[in-house]
């Protein structure tokens, strides 16, 4: 700091006299957390080589213009920026930079100072992560850690999103201030089996805006959450108030959302040109006419040369049913309080209009958070968020329950409709196109889900000791209430009648969390040693009740069911079980370098048998930290360096996993005498299981953390291994002559292997601030033993990977004359065909030339970038994958048997069929069909590269300081999912596309622009 | 303030030390720890679980996978049914393919392809029904109900576990199943794919039919459940298709004296008006309102799979000008013009685009054998099983090969079921030989069972299968068993093995 001191003092003598107007300012840096004097600040005068710092008592002087701007930065606070204007005297109040090392992290049942965690937890800080077009938690955290792949399942307005920590095949256990949450979306669905059409997410009950941080724990710190950990925990901490004055912010945004490119529609003179062509080459195939074979065709088009001049561009379907959408996002919260009380309140209002018609999401949130000193040894805290969301569901995704384009819904319907088609007939009644029913008629089955949240949580603490011995009780309740209401007019045309139909479906969760905590602190001469112990219940219940009734009156639809004159159908449901857990963990640390922490969970669960309920979940991990070496002592670029190593049990049970056995009513009626009487018969489902019991992983993970050059670059580097023995299948294949087709079993093993890698640095830290953060993840996942009765097909090994593709490879088209190979499949002997790959060479097409495709990427990226300039900061992240492959169903939308034989009207695609026409397309001909191939397994046709590189968001902003009313302001502009890069085709690679009759049609991604305002008051 | 501090102390340790037994609290099914069944009722509705696979509903979804529901299928249902699988690939049956290879298999009839095929797509499964009514039997012997109902629930079982086994035994060959009840949870036994011989496989069935027809009494009571007539058909043709014509004599004449009669009008046996008449023995009992789901009454789907979708009345899924199960041209043109039956086909229509389509456009006549008439979506006429013209000509046929000729008895029972056709009585040439008379009976069947279920069993037992479908353009008939799937196989260990011709 010496020579600064010195350089400043030379710059002030060499500047002083020369510019007029100049002015000697005087203040002081304080830290804004605790309001202690800074010393060692740096302050200079943007774009000039003016400099200054402040001295042990946080004082500082330096002659700048009115209009000059100081920059005040500190290696542990974030870098302020302030104007002089007419001041003389400029304090500043820094506020800590919490990316840096004197961080707290959450661990479960505790807190640790980031540079003394012993385990993989990654920290996601929801406040650099811009919020305006996202309702949900787990929106924040696309490509934010390193070990952690966040997956767009469904870009519905709610639509779901998983989070999958180092490739575990569940949603993580996820605990919001202590409380145990579900962990995935509650939907009650539609009692019509045949569409649904919704896939939500999790923690909708949540406003991103009231988190102060989420904890990823990776490898064994889960353990000392014993249950349910086997996938990994996430821990979300809700902001707090403070003892301070009231603080008052407001958020407000508005966002334009607009589709993504998506599957497009073909006019009506393309439609009609694509099926003659196509029609024709079938024909001809089929005829064995030219060129196919040697008669002269006697083709005649479908669609005669007038007709298709008079085509011209048709209905534009597709426009009917998506259209442009919009967000408005306000937030309101008040925090403060005094030393007996503090408070967080917020309200979130959140209305999204869909980029489908008739899709959209409604969100009302709000949050309490307080805690009251009642007296020197005993604090309360008492939480709650309650959620109102109201969804408008779309008819988008695809049909269910194995039917038909009988039940498409609106956008499946849209691209199945021929655009030569007008919506309306002559009479002005809907045009119907074969079974699927008219994509604008389908737009008026209502379809709507409520849901209602509620999560509540009160903490009692008690200082028995202060700052050494404390006990905590707490109890949370989470309740949320899901009612679907769902009608379709009675002149719809759906699912091969036009009728009044009703459905409504209840479902109610509950869990609820009770747990009682000693904690025990303790700082002996360098040993610092702190012991937790505690036991805890768990409760889950779910409850259902559906009603599905026919042929009331449109205008009583379904607000009184009764009035359907068909018999009504009628469903309920109830689960609920118990886990019971008794915890504790020992964290010592010795000379501030080894830190050695020790846990052991011990869990019971309801659903197995006494002598398997109970299972101990031990773990250990240890750091060093090398840094504090005398070795090291001299190295001053070394700001931490620490290797640790942590290795654990987590368990895994499941609700679908019961070891009673017992008596079922089937669903499937056995009916008499017409309908006239019905019996639900009783069968035996399950036998009893004394065996079952929990599955278990044991994780293994070795890091390295790091801080270089006064933090500047600060990293980890996990290696882990995961061994999952005992795995609990609730539906394991059974015996071949055994009357249950499944029961839970446990069995096999797998093995999940891999590293990741966060990285963090300050490229520039000057007037221009660029901080850039990368994490890279990659993992195996492969069988190491199966069950005892898994049956493997030939082509597959014992360890292949757990989630694989399997199909044969293709290298092209057969052309016109061109001579067919040996070991071309029966159905596939034609020009047209895809050209099959005999990879073993012995002209046979058999289980040795079937090709593994993995469905694991190779590589998960997360890749972010923060620049500040003066009062501006702009923001851009982006994430993806390489390395994986995914089958895609929505190629067959542009497959020309779709034309022909499925009754679909096609898509752009179609330029890359083969045709006789168009002898380059890479796509098989219609004289070839998929759908008949009936090998051992399929071609690769539809199997494509799910590599991408997302932009999902560029921010760019502006923040004003104020001095009077408002403390500062900031205004923003955001683009989300700016553009994707990737080969993948039709719709997003991300998004989940189900293989159904036809094809499906996810609903499109979207790319959102907001622009929105901060306000601190 | 101590004492507070204390207090809680000793809560926590009391909650810490709390030992409640967390017992399972399990709903919506009956636990093992509770007394079931116990009364007649509980019994029954134990018992009627032998049922699901002989309901007409779309599909039974046993578990999920990470697809989604796994869907298995019933004999009554569409795909892989009892009808796809014993007609649709026989020589009366035009090939369809527009529908993947879940239609073209089947109606083309090379079965090759079936080996790939998963366990829940493969009729194969149903080796595990068996294993489930031989539990069902075993617990309704020890039950303490009263003897008549305790027989007539077994005699419910013995006619499901039997008829499935008759079902698996023309698909198969003799397949592993568990008769022993003592085995019905021993895993060792269950692995054990080692098949049995056919003829303690057949006698197996015949014991069942045989307790069944003896117990259970024709007038079920609810209409729709096993009954003695149906035990005894099942039995007959069980018989017949082993070539044991002396038993399926006497169990004709059995059925011969239960007191069925012929209807006069053809039609009307598969119309829903006139579905319970004196000539059926049984049907699965349908109604207009089931949809095929779960909790549905029993459905008739057919007019969906008859009609293209350019019919202007009752629409189909195919088309245009096609749907999935049409007869061919031949078979059409098979009839005499005076048969009444023939009626039941149609061979022209003004589609819905306005255009007329006859046998140039189609690749067979249409199906209107189950005419629906209910306004609901789907028919409601019973799906016609067991009836007594059948029985006529199976006896005709047993006596014929008993007596190594036609007597006069047998040649008045095929004529009877031809006059109700408005046909004149055999010619000559048909009653001159025992072969000839064979013969004839193999076409009169043809005309007058066709699309109930039993084309194959006959092409087999008349030694026409291949050859006679084969004559079919786009049929590639190969051996008449299906390949058992290599699911199986493989689970097998080697011991079971694969059917020859694969």
């Amino acid at each position: 700091m010496k020579h600064l001191t010195l350089l400043t003092l030379i710059t002030l003598l060499c500047f002083s006299a020369k510019v007029a107007g100049q002015q000697q300012i005087t203040g002081k840096a304080t830290s804004a957390l605790d309001g202690e004097s800074l010393f060692g600040v740096a302050i200079s005068v943007l774009g000039t080589p003016l400099g200054a710092t402040t001295d042990a008592q946080g004082n500082y002087s330096i002659t700048a213009l009115p209009t000059d701007t100081l920059v005040f930065s500190s290696i542990e606070f974030e870098t302020a920026f302030e104007v002089v204007g007419n001041r003389t005297i400029i304090n500043i109040s820094l506020i800590p930079d919490i990316k840096q090392l004197s961080e707290v992290v959450v661990i479960g049942y505790g807190t640790a100072l980031k540079k003394n965690v012993t385990t993989a937890i990654a920290t996601v800080d929801p406040d650099e992560i811009p919020q305006a077009a996202n309702n949900n938690v787990n929106d924040l955290l696309f490509g934010r850690a390193a070990g952690l792949q966040v997956i767009q399942r469904s870009a519905q307005p709610g639509g779901e999103i998983d989070l999958r920590i180092r490739g575990r095949q569940e949603n993580p256990l996820i605990v919001i201030d202590g409380v145990v949450m579900p962990k995935s979306g509650l939907e009650p669905g539609v009692n019509f089996a045949e569409t649904d059409g919704v896939q939500r997410s999790g923690l909708s009950g949540i406003n991103p805006n009231d988190i102060e941080s989420i904890e990823i724990l990776k490898d064994a710190s889960a353990s000392i959450y014993g249950i349910g950990a086997s996938d990994g925990v996430i821990l979300i901490t809700t902001k707090k108030g403070n003892a301070k004055k009231i603080q008052v912010n407001y958020s407000g945004n508005y966002s334009f959302v607009q589709n993504m490119p998506y599957l497009e529609q073909l006019t009506a003179k393309e439609h009609m040109e694509y099926y003659n062509q196509f029609e024709m080459d079938l024909y001809n195939y089929q005829s064995s006419m030219e060129p196919f074979g040697s008669t002269p065709s006697d083709y005649v088009p479908t669609f005669s040369q007038e007709e298709i001049n008079a085509a011209g561009d048709g209905t534009d379907w597709v426009s009917e049913v998506l259209k442009n959408g919009r967000i408005i996002n306000q937030n309101l919260n008040f925090s403060g309080g005094s030393e007996k009380a503090t408070y967080y309140f917020s309200t979130s209002y959140f209305d999204q209009e869909g980029t489908q018609k008739n899709s959209g999401l409604n969100k009302f949130n709000t949050r309490l958070n307080t805690m009251f000193n009642l007296n020197k040894y005993i604090t309360l805290r008492a939480n709650m968020i309650a959620g109102r969301n109201k969804y408008e569901n779309n008819g988008s995704s695809w049909q269910t329950g194995n039917a038909g384009q009988n039940a498409f819904r609106a956008l499946q319907a849209a691209y199945t409709y021929p655009p030569y088609l007008p919506i309306r007939d002559e009479e002005g009644n809907y045009t119907i196109w074969q079974t699927t029913g008219n994509p604008v008629a389908l737009l008026e089955i209502d379809d709507e889900t409520e849901y209602n949240s509620l999560l509540t949580d009160f903490d009692l603490d008690i200082d028995i000791i202060p700052d050494v011995l404390k006990t905590t009780f707490s109890y949370g309740n989470n309740t949320e209430n899901a009612y679907r209401e769902f009608y379709i007019p009675s002149n719809v045309f759906w699912f091969d009648e036009s009728r009044a139909r009703a459905s409504i479906n209840n479902s109610k969760r509950q869990y609820q969390t009770f747990e009682a905590l000693i904690t025990f602190n303790k700082e002996f001469d360098n040993i610092r040693l702190n012991v937790i112990g505690g036991f805890g219940e768990y409760l889950e219940q779910t409850k259902t009740s559906g009603i599905q009734a026919q042929d009331m009156l449109d205008a009583i639809n379904v607000t009184n069911v009764a009035a359907g004159t068909a018999t009504p159908k009628v469903s309920s449901s109830l689960v609920k079980n118990r886990k019971r857990s008794y915890f504790s963990r020992a964290t010592i640390d010795i000379l501030d370098r080894y830190i050695v922490t020790g846990a052991l969970r011990y869990d019971g669960f309801s659903y197995f048998f006494p002598e398997s309920k109970y299972a101990a979940f031990p773990s250990v991990s240890v750091g060093w930290k090398i840094n504090n070496e005398s070795f090291l002592a001299g190295a001053n670029a070394i700001d931490l360096l620490k290797l640790r190593a942590s290795y654990g049990l987590t368990g895994r049970a499941s609700n679908g996993a019961i070891a009673y056995g017992g008596f079922i009513p089937d669903d499937v009626t056995i009916p008499y005498d017409d309908a006239g009487i019905r019996y639900n018969a009783y069968y035996i489902n399950r036998f009893d299981n004394p065996d079952l019991t929990w599955e278990k992983t044991v994780m293994l993970n070795v890091g390295l953390d790091f801080a270089l050059f006064k933090n500047r670059l600060t990293g980890s580097f996990d290696w882990f291994k995961d061994d999952i023995t005992n795995l609990l299948d609730d539906d394991a294949r059974t015996p071949p002559l055994s009357f249950l087709v499944t029961a839970p079993q446990n069995g096999g093993h797998q093995v999940r292997t891999g590293w990741d890698i966060g990285l963090d640095y300050d490229v520039l830290r000057t007037n221009l601030y660029w901080e850039t953060f990368v994490n890279l993840s990659h993992y195996t996942f492969r069988w190491e033993e199966r069950f005892e009765q898994d049956v493997l097909y030939p082509y597959e090994e014992v360890t292949d990977p757990v989630i694989a593709i399997y199909a044969y490879e293709t290298d092209g088209i057969l052309q016109l004359n061109e001579s067919i190979p040996d070991w071309q499949p029966a159905n596939a002997q034609m020009p047209g065909a895809p050209r099959f790959v005999d990879k073993n060479g012995d002209n046979v097409l058999d289980s040795a030339d079937v090709r593994l495709f993995n469905s694991i990427p190779k590589l998960i990226v997360g890749w972010g970038n923060t620049f500040k300039y003066k009062n501006f900061d702009l923001t851009i992240q982006i994430y993806g994958q390489i390395g994986a492959y995914k089958t895609n169903p929505t190629v067959f939308w542009g497959d020309p048997n779709s034309i022909l034989k499925n009754s679909l009207s096609g898509t752009k695609d179609y330029e890359n069929v083969w045709s006789t026409a168009n002898p380059d397309g890479t796509f098989p001909g219609a004289t070839y069909d998929e759908a008949l191939l009936a090998e051992l397994v399929t071609s690769d046709i539809a199997i494509q590269k799910a590599d991408f590189l997302r932009a999902r968001n560029i921010t760019l902003g502006y923040t004003h300081d104020f001095k009077k009313y408002i403390s500062s302001a900031r205004i923003y502009f955001d683009i989300q999912n700016a553009f994707v890069i990737t080969e993948y085709k039709g719709a997003d690679p991300e998004v989940d596309a189900r293989s159904v009759k036809g094809a499906p049609a996810p609903y499109p991604m979207a790319r959102t622009y907001s622009l929105g305002l901060n306000i601190n008051f | 303030m101590k004492r507070i501090i204390y207090g809680l102390l000793v809560s926590l340790l009391f909650i810490s030390a709390c030992e409640k037994n967390l017992d399972p609290e399990i709903y919506g099914n009956i636990n093992t720890s509770i007394d079931f069944p116990v009364t007649e009722e509980e019994w029954e509705l134990y018992a009627l679980e032998v049922y699901k696979t002989f309901t007409s509903k779309w599909e039974y979804i046993p578990y999920e996978d990470i697809n989604g529901p796994v869907l298995y299928h019933m004999w009554f249902s569409i795909e892989e049914s009892f009808f796809q699988l014993f007609d649709y690939g026989t020589d009366q049956m035009a090939v369809f393919t527009d529908w993947g290879s879940r239609f073209e298999i089947p109606s083309t009839a090379n079965y090759e392809p079936y080996v790939n095929f998963p366990e829940n797509q493969c009729p194969f499964n149903k080796v595990k029904e068996v294993t489930r009514m031989t539990k069902i039997i075993d617990d309704l012997t020890n039950a303490d109900i009263s003897t008549e109902k305790k027989n007539q629930l077994i005699g419910e079982a013995r006619v499901a576990r039997a008829w499935t086994m008759y079902f698996l035994l023309h698909l198969y060959g003799p397949v592993p199943v568990i008769l022993d009840p003592e085995l019905v949870n021993d895993d060792a036994a269950l692995s054990d794919l080692t098949r049995p011989t056919r003829s303690v496989f057949v006698e197996s069935i015949a014991a069942d039919f045989r307790f069944a027809a003896d117990n259970l009494p024709q007038d079920m009571p609810d209409y729709g459940r096993f009954n003695k007539g149906l035990a005894l058909t099942q039995l007959m043709r069980l018989y017949m298709n082993e070539k044991d014509f002396v038993n399926a004599e006497s169990v004709g004449r059995e059925i011969s004296d239960m007191g069925f009669a012929l209807v006069e009008d053809y039609a009307s046996l598969f119309m829903e008006a006139t579905e319970r008449n004196t000539e059926t023995i049984y049907a699965i009992s349908c109604h207009a309102s089931g949809a095929g789901r779960p909790a549905d009454a029993n459905f008739n789907p057919y007019s969906f799979y008859f009609f293209p979708y350019d019919y202007p009345e009752n629409p189909g899924w195919a088309g245009p000008a096609q749907a999935p199960y049409m007869v061919t041209w031949e078979f059409y043109h098979s009839f005499d013009a005076a048969d009444e039956r023939q009626a039941t086909l149609i061979a022209s229509y003004e589609s819905t685009a306005g255009s007329t389509i006859g046998e140039a456009d189609m690749p067979g006549a249409i199906i209107n054998k189950y005419p629906k008439t209910s306004t609901e979506t789907f028919a409601g006429n019973d799906i016609v099983i067991a009836r007594y013209a059948d029985v006529l000509l199976m006896l005709a046929e047993a006596i014929n090969e008993n007596n190594s000729g036609p007597t006069a008895e047998a040649i008045a029972m095929v004529d009877e079921v031809r006059a109700r056709s408005g046909l004149a009585g055999l010619e000559a040439g048909d009653i001159a030989s025992k072969d000839a008379f064979n013969d004839a009976i193999l076409r009169e069947r043809g005309w007058e069972l066709y699309f109930e279920g039993v084309r194959k069993f006959d092409l087999e037992r008349h030694g026409e299968w291949p050859d006679l479908v084969n004559a079919v353009e786009g049929k590639l008939a190969g051996p008449y068993l299906l390949p058992i799937p290599q699911y199986a196989i493989s689970a097998s260990g080697g011991t079971l093995n694969q059917n020859s011709g694969y």
